[in-house]
């Protein structure tokens, strides 16, 4: 076991664990929200797709405060520094995730949705069913890693298998920008900006969770 | 009171029954705090969408559809079942840790969505329950107290600073 788990073992009510937790939430909030988002805007339901981009920035914004105020719990805790910079590092990868979720609901929402081909909204649904599941398993991952670092372990490794799989559905869906044939120019770059967005958030699930591996088994 | 400001004046009974704001209801007696939106509207009831797309059904919601809210539900006003249940709010999830804490058990529970619900029941009354074991929570669309989501979030609004 990581000395810093056995720290954190003897402190289960410490501040930064349920502050780190709460962050986590948060961020699990912002790219289930940008699913749903992406759903609405296939179906072509642009009211419901702007309620949840709105749902996003709160969501976002309360994570990027929640952050601030952690690196400031960690700053003034009696933690070893190599442990505080562990999970500084761990809750500013974490954030990135929220932060790609931001930036690819900013990205949809100038997207005429109507111009957008169903097969690529279908791809890009599919991309942000994958990110929610890297979400959903980070954050068991990091629930996890105080009490059963390896359930932590394995959810980490769920995690970099999704990943891939966005990565492959990713891939796949580059092959159609090909086939179908997008109203506009534009709007085939703005799309393509969108699921590299959407990528990205599976990417920094994984960075998360290789920084929580590094937790798990540092001395 | 907060900060110097009086947050609601009433009886003990009511503090804790009906408060009237999050912080209040965290401030007098223990609560959980479940977060998600307005997905339906149907009479007087709401169906919430919690993280993880789990769906509950609750009364007195005064939300607009979508917009975010909280739902604050005391410990002691839910219960515990082994295995799974189709019941209505109904929340899947696994026996996280038990304390024994003499006339009460306290048990902490983490949902299938990674939210964790602190339950409270009577030591000698009723089933009890193991770590590790799958159970669902479930509790009636009238206990349940809701909040529109704070504009400073859950977090800055239970906070005493």
């Amino acid at each position: 076991m990581s000395d810093l788990i056995a720290w954190f073992r003897k402190r289960r009510e410490h501040e930064a664990l349920k502050m780190m937790q709460n962050h986590l939430a948060l961020v699990v909030t912002a790219v289930e929200d940008l699913e749903r988002a992406v759903n609405a805007a296939a179906e072509g339901n642009s009211g419901e797709m702007v309620q949840s981009i709105r749902r996003i920035e709160e969501a976002e914004m309360e994570a990027d405060d929640v952050r601030r105020k952690l690196m400031i719990e960690l700053a003034r805790s009696e933690l070893p520094p190599e442990s505080r910079e562990d999970l500084m590092h761990l809750v500013k990868r974490i954030d990135m995730v929220a932060d790609w979720s931001r930036e690819a609901s900013r990205i949809l929402e100038i997207i005429p949705i109507d111009k957008v081909p169903s097969k690529m909204w279908e791809a890009c649904k599919a991309l942000c069913q994958g990110t929610v599941q890297c979400a959903a398993s980070l954050r068991r991952c990091i629930n996890r890693l105080i009490e059963s670092p390896e359930e932590a372990l394995k959810a980490a490794d769920d995690v970099e298998r999704l990943e891939e799989r966005v990565d492959e559905l990713y891939a796949n869906a580059r092959g159609a920008f090909i086939s179908e044939t997008f109203n506009g120019t534009t709007v085939a770059i703005l799309f393509r900006d969108l699921m590299d967005a959407v990528e990205m958030i599976a990417d920094w699930c994984e960075n998360s969770c290789d920084q929580a591996r590094v937790i798990a088994v540092r001395r | 009171m907060r900060k110097g400001r009086i947050l609601q004046v009433g009886t003990p009974r009511e503090l804790y029954m009906r408060p009237k704001s999050i912080f209040v209801a965290h401030f007098v007696g223990e609560a959980n705090f479940l977060e998600g939106y307005v997905d339906a509207l149907q009479g007087g009831e709401a169906t919430v969408r919690l993280r993880g797309d789990l769906l509950v059904q609750v009364r007195g919601a005064d939300a607009r559809l979508g917009e975010r809210i909280v739902l604050s539900i005391r410990p002691e006003a839910l219960t515990i079942r082994r295995g799974r249940s189709n019941d209505v709010n109904s929340l899947p999830g696994r026996v996280e840790r038990v304390m024994f804490e003499g006339v009460n058990m306290r048990y902490e529970i983490r949902l299938d969505n990674e939210d964790l619900l602190v339950v409270v029941r009577p030591t000698l009354l009723g089933d009890s329950y193991e770590v590790g074991e799958r159970v669902s929570v479930s509790f009636s669309p009238d206990k349940v107290m809701v909040f529109p989501y704070p504009k400073r979030g859950l977090r800055g609004e239970l906070s005493l600073e």
